[in-house]
C-alpha cells in the first residue's frame, strides 16, 4: 500500500501500513494553517487504510485547538464507520493539551505506536 | 530537425580533376593497388602525429615523426590519430566500411605492402599528389580568416564515399568540439561528428564531390550527443569542390539565430510582441507574436494607429489620446493599459512605448511592447476582490468582538470584586477569532466571571463565541452554577453545532462569603495569586461540543481580600515547542516577581499584574481577565423567583 505525505514549511505528515491500522504520524506544528491541506490528507488516510488509525503525535511542537478538532473529527469519523482510532502521546510539551482539553478520557491514548497496535480490539468491536 | 536551406551555386573555376586512376595512383610505389583496394602499409615508428606531405619539405608544417617508413617530411596532424599520406586517397577498409570509423584510426604512409599492413584494415592511403595539394592548400588556408577545412573523400572498396579526412584548415577554424586550426588536420568527419550522416550537410558533401557544383547551407543545426546530452548548434556552410577535395567553410550562427530563439521564446512565455512605427514613412513593423496576440493573421498586416484605436474601448480612447501627446512632446519611456476588443472578447494590453525624436523634436518613429495582461489582471481583481471580502469579514469580526467585548481602561467594580481585563487580537487580522470573556453582576448578587475560547477564526468562530457568551451569561441568570452551565451548554452545542469546539472556564462568586465556584472544560488552570504566593486552580473537565454524554462538576474555593484570580484563553501560555505548564509557570513566576515589589500597595496588585502578564504567543487571540477581592459583602435580598444553587 501507498504510503502518503504531506510536507510544510513547519509541519509534516505522513501514513504508513501498519498491517491492522493506518499509522499516521504528525510532526512540526500542526495548527490552524494546516486545516485543508490535513483535511484532505486524512480524507486519503482513510481511503487508503479504512477507519482504523493510530495517530502518533509525540513528534509535535505545537497543537492548537483547531488542529484538535481536527482529530476529534477523525475520531468521530472512525467511530462512525465502525473503525478504531487511537493517540500515541504524552502528558508533557505539545500533547498536554490533549490531557488538559480531556480529550484522552474518551479517545485512547498510548505510550507507542505498538501499544496501540496492540491494544486495537478486533474490527467487530467499537471502542 | 529543422528544414535547411541549400543554395547552389556554380563553381567549375576551382575544380581539379578528381578520382581518375590515372590520379588515384600517380606516385603508387613499387607494387600499387587497384583503386578501391585496401592499401596496406606499415605503421610508422611513431604513428601518433604522422602525415606525409608529398615530396616538398617546404611545405612541411608540423614535427616530423621519427622512423616514418617515407624519407618525405611529414605533416602533423594534430592531436587525432596518427595520419601518413598515402598515395591513394580512396580507403579500402575491409569488408565493413563502417569499420573505417574505428576509435584509433591509424592513416599511415604507405611504402608498399608489408607485413604489418596485412595485420592493419583500419589503413588510409593518400595520394602524394593530393599531398602536395594539402601542402599547397593548407599554404592557402594559412593566410585565410575565419572557419575553413579541406577534406578528401575517403571510400570503401565499391567506391562509395564512407567518410573526409580533413587534410588542411584555417587557424581560425574551430569545430563544435572546440578542435582549432592544426587540430582539424588528421579529422576524420564521420569519426568526429558521427551524427553528421544523413543530415542535409553529408548530402551537400556528397552532392558537391559528385556534381561539382558548389552547396550552400544556411541556418544548418546539428545535434552532437555528448555524454548523452545533445548539443545543438547553428551553421552557415560553403562547400566547393577542390582539387580532388572539398574545401569547407563555414560561420557559426547560434548567436543570431540563439537570440532570435531567445526572443521569441520571451515573447511567447510573455505574451508579448514588439512593434515599430514609423511616423514619416508610414512604415509599421510587427513581430509575429503581436499578430497572435491580436487574433490578427499576419498577411493583413500590421494595424494602423487609426485601426487600433477603432478596436480600442471607448472608455480608454483618452488613454490614447494621452499617448499620442506623450509621443509628440518626450522621448522619455510612456507605458499605459487600454482594453481592446478581439475577436468575441475584450483583452487588456499593456504597452510600454518609447518616441524617437529628430534633432528639431519632432517624432520619427514610435517603438513598443504590446503584453496581453488579461489574465494577470483578471487574476489580480479576483485576489483584490477575495482580499476586500477577508477585509470586510476581519472588520465585522473586529466590530463583532468589540459589541460583545467593547475595550474598558478602568476596571469593572462589581460586588466585592474588581475586574480587569484585556483582549489582545492576534497580530494577523485573519486570524481573529474565538477568545471571549465575560464579567457581569448577577441579579443575586454574585458575579460571573467566565473565558473561553472557540477552535477556528474569522467570523464563524467569532459569531460561535458570541452565541457561547451569551448563553452562559443567560444561564447564569438563571441562577445555574458554574457545572449546570456547562453540561446545559455542551448538550447544546453537540446538538445545534456539532462543527464547533470550545473550551471555557466559568466560575461564580458569591462576595457574602467571598466563595469561589468554578468548572473547567477543556481550558486552562486558573491562577490564585495570594501576597506573593500563586498556585494553580484546575476543576477538569472535557472540552465542549465532542461528547454530548459529557457532565462537568464544581470546584470551590474561599477566597481572602486582595487576592487575585488571574483566568486567561491559551494564546498567553502557549508557545511553540514548550509545554503548557511551562508557560503556566513563566506566568506565575511573573505575577510572583511584579506582586513582590516593596511598592506594591494592595490598591496596586490589580494593576501590577495585568502590566506583568503578557502574551507568550502573538499569533494568536488572547483574553485575560484578572479579578481582584475587595471585601466581603452582605448579598443582596434575592428576589422570590431566584432559587440559590448549593
Amino acid at each position: 500500500m501507498t504510503d502518503l505525505h504531506l510536507k510544510t514549511l513547519e509541519a509534516e505528515l505522513s501514513a504508513r501500513d501498519g498491517v491492522t491500522a493506518g499509522i499516521v504520524v504528525i510532526n512540526g506544528i500542526f495548527d490552524h494553517s494546516l486545516h485543508v491541506p490535513a483535511t484532505r490528507f486524512f480524507d486519503e488516510v482513510f481511503a487508503a487504510f479504512g477507519p482504523y488509525m493510530v495517530l502518533d503525535l509525540m513528534g509535535l511542537d505545537l497543537l492548537d485547538s483547531r488542529a484538535m478538532g481536527l482529530i476529534v473529527t477523525c475520531w468521530r469519523r472512525a467511530l462512525d464507520e465502525d473503525g478504531w482510532l487511537a493517540m500515541v502521546a504524552a502528558e508533557r510539551g505539545a500533547t498536554r493539551i490533549l490531557w488538559i482539553t480531556g480529550l484522552v478520557t474518551r479517545i485512547p491514548v498510548f505510550s507507542t505506536v505498538q501499544d496501540a497496535l496492540d491494544a486495537q480490539p478486533p474490527r467487530s468491536l467499537r471502542n | 530537425m529543422r528544414k535547411d536551406t541549400i543554395l547552389k551555386s556554380g563553381n567549375d573555376a576551382d575544380l581539379l580533376p578528381y578520382g581518375g586512376a590515372d590520379v588515384l595512383n600517380r606516385g603508387v610505389p613499387a607494387a600499387p593497388l587497384p583503386r578501391g583496394q585496401l592499401a596496406k602499409a606499415p605503421r610508422t615508428a611513431d604513428p601518433a602525429l604522422a602525415v606525409a606531405c608529398g615530396p616538398d619539405p617546404a611545405v612541411a608544417c608540423g614535427p616530423t615523426p621519427a622512423g616514418t617508413a617515407d624519407p618525405a617530411p611529414a605533416l602533423a596532424a594534430g592531436p587525432d590519430p596518427a595520419v601518413a599520406a598515402g598515395l591513394d586517397p580512396v580507403v579500402a577498409v575491409g569488408p565493413d566500411p563502417a569499420l573505417a570509423v574505428g576509435p584509433d584510426p591509424v592513416l599511415a604512409a604507405d611504402p608498399g605492402p608489408g607485413p604489418d599492413s596485412a595485420a592493419d584494415p583500419f589503413h588510409v592511403a593518400v595520394d602524394p599528389g593530393l599531398s602536395q595539394a594539402a601542402a599547397d592548400i593548407q599554404v592557402m588556408l594559412d593566410v585565410m580568416p575565419g572557419s575553413a577545412s579541406w577534406a578528401v573523400p575517403l571510400r570503401d572498396e565499391a567506391g562509395t564515399v564512407v567518410d573526409f579526412l580533413h587534410l588542411a584548415a584555417t587557424p581560425e577554424a574551430e569545430d563544435i568540439h572546440g578542435r582549432r586550426g592544426a587540430e582539424l588536420v588528421g579529422v576524420r568527419t564521420r569519426q568526429a561528428y558521427p551524427s553528421v550522416v544523413g543530415t542535409p550537410l553529408w548530402q551537400a558533401f556528397l552532392q558537391a564531390l559528385e556534381t561539382g557544383e558548389t552547396e550552400c547551407l544556411s541556418g544548418y543545426e546539428h545535434v552532437e550527443d555528448t555524454d548523452g546530452v545533445p548539443h545543438r548548434s547553428f551553421y552557415s556552410l560553403r562547400i566547393a569542390r577542390l582539387s580532388g577535395g572539398l574545401l569547407n567553410s563555414w560561420t557559426r550562427d547560434d548567436a543570431v539565430l540563439r537570440l532570435e530563439a531567445l526572443l521569441s521564446r520571451t515573447e511567447r512565455l510573455g505574451n508579448l510582441g514588439w512593434g515599430r512605427w514609423n511616423l514619416v514613412t508610414g512604415e509599421i513593423v510587427w513581430s509575429s507574436q503581436l499578430y497572435l496576440i491580436h487574433g490578427r493573421d499576419p498577411a493583413e498586416g500590421p494595424l494602423t494607429l487609426e485601426e487600433y484605436s477603432a478596436l480600442v474601448h471607448p472608455d480608454d480612447l483618452p488613454v490614447i489620446e494621452r499617448a499620442k501627446s506623450e509621443w509628440a512632446n518626450s522621448p522619455e519611456p510612456h507605458e499605459f493599459e487600454v482594453r481592446v476588443r478581439i475577436g468575441d472578447g475584450v483583452r487588456t494590453i499593456h504597452v510600454s512605448t518609447e518616441a524617437v525624436h529628430d534633432v528639431a523634436g519632432r517624432p520619427l518613429e514610435i517603438h513598443g511592447i504590446m503584453q496581453d495582461v488579461t489574465d494577470r489582471r483578471r487574476a489580480a481583481d479576483d485576489l483584490a476582490a477575495a482580499n476586500r471580502r477577508l477585509e470586510e469579514e476581519n472588520r465585522l469580526t473586529a466590530d463583532l468582538q468589540n459589541v460583545i467585548m467593547p475595550v474598558r481602561e478602568e476596571p469593572h467594580v462589581l460586588p466585592g470584586l474588581r475586574v480587569a481585563a484585556r483582549y489582545q487580537p492576534a497580530e494577523t487580522a485573519a486570524y481573529l477569532g474565538g477568545d471571549w470573556y465575560q464579567v457581569i453582576g448577577l441579579a443575586d448578587g454574585d458575579v460571573l466571571l467566565a473565558v473561553g475560547d472557540v477552535a477556528g477564526h474569522g467570523l464563524a468562530a467569532a459569531s460561535a463565541m458570541a452565541k457561547l457568551r451569551h448563553a452562559i451569561t443567560g444561564l447564569a441568570f438563571a441562577d445555574h452554577d458554574p457545572a449546570q452551565i456547562l453540561t446545559t451548554l455542551n448538550r447544546l452545542l453537540c446538538k445545534l453545532r456539532p462543527d464547533v469546539l470550545a473550551t471555557a472556564l466559568v466560575a461564580r462568586y458569591h462576595p457574602a462569603d467571598r466563595t469561589l465556584r468554578w468548572t473547567h472544560a477543556g481550558h486552562p488552570p486558573m491562577l490564585l495569586a495570594r501576597g506573593t504566593h500563586v498556585e494553580r486552580l484546575l476543576h477538569p473537565g472535557v472540552l465542549l461540543g465532542v461528547f454530548d454524554d459529557a457532565s462537568y462538576t464544581c470546584g470551590t474555593v474561599r477566597l481572602r481580600p486582595d487576592d487575585l484570580l488571574a483566568m486567561f484563553t491559551d494564546g498567553l501560555i502557549e508557545k511553540r515547542g514548550r509545554d503548557l505548564y511551562e508557560g503556566l509557570d513563566l506566568l506565575s513566576g511573573a505575577l510572583v516577581t511584579a506582586l513582590g515589589q516593596p511598592s506594591i500597595a494592595a490598591g496596586d496588585r490589580l494593576t501590577a499584574a495585568m502590566e506583568a502578564v503578557v502574551p507568550g504567543n502573538e499569533t494568536d487571540d488572547t483574553c485575560l481577565m484578572i479579578a481582584q477581592v475587595t471585601g466581603t459583602l452582605s448579598p443582596p435580598a434575592p428576589p422570590p423567583h431566584v432559587r440559590r444553587y448549593g
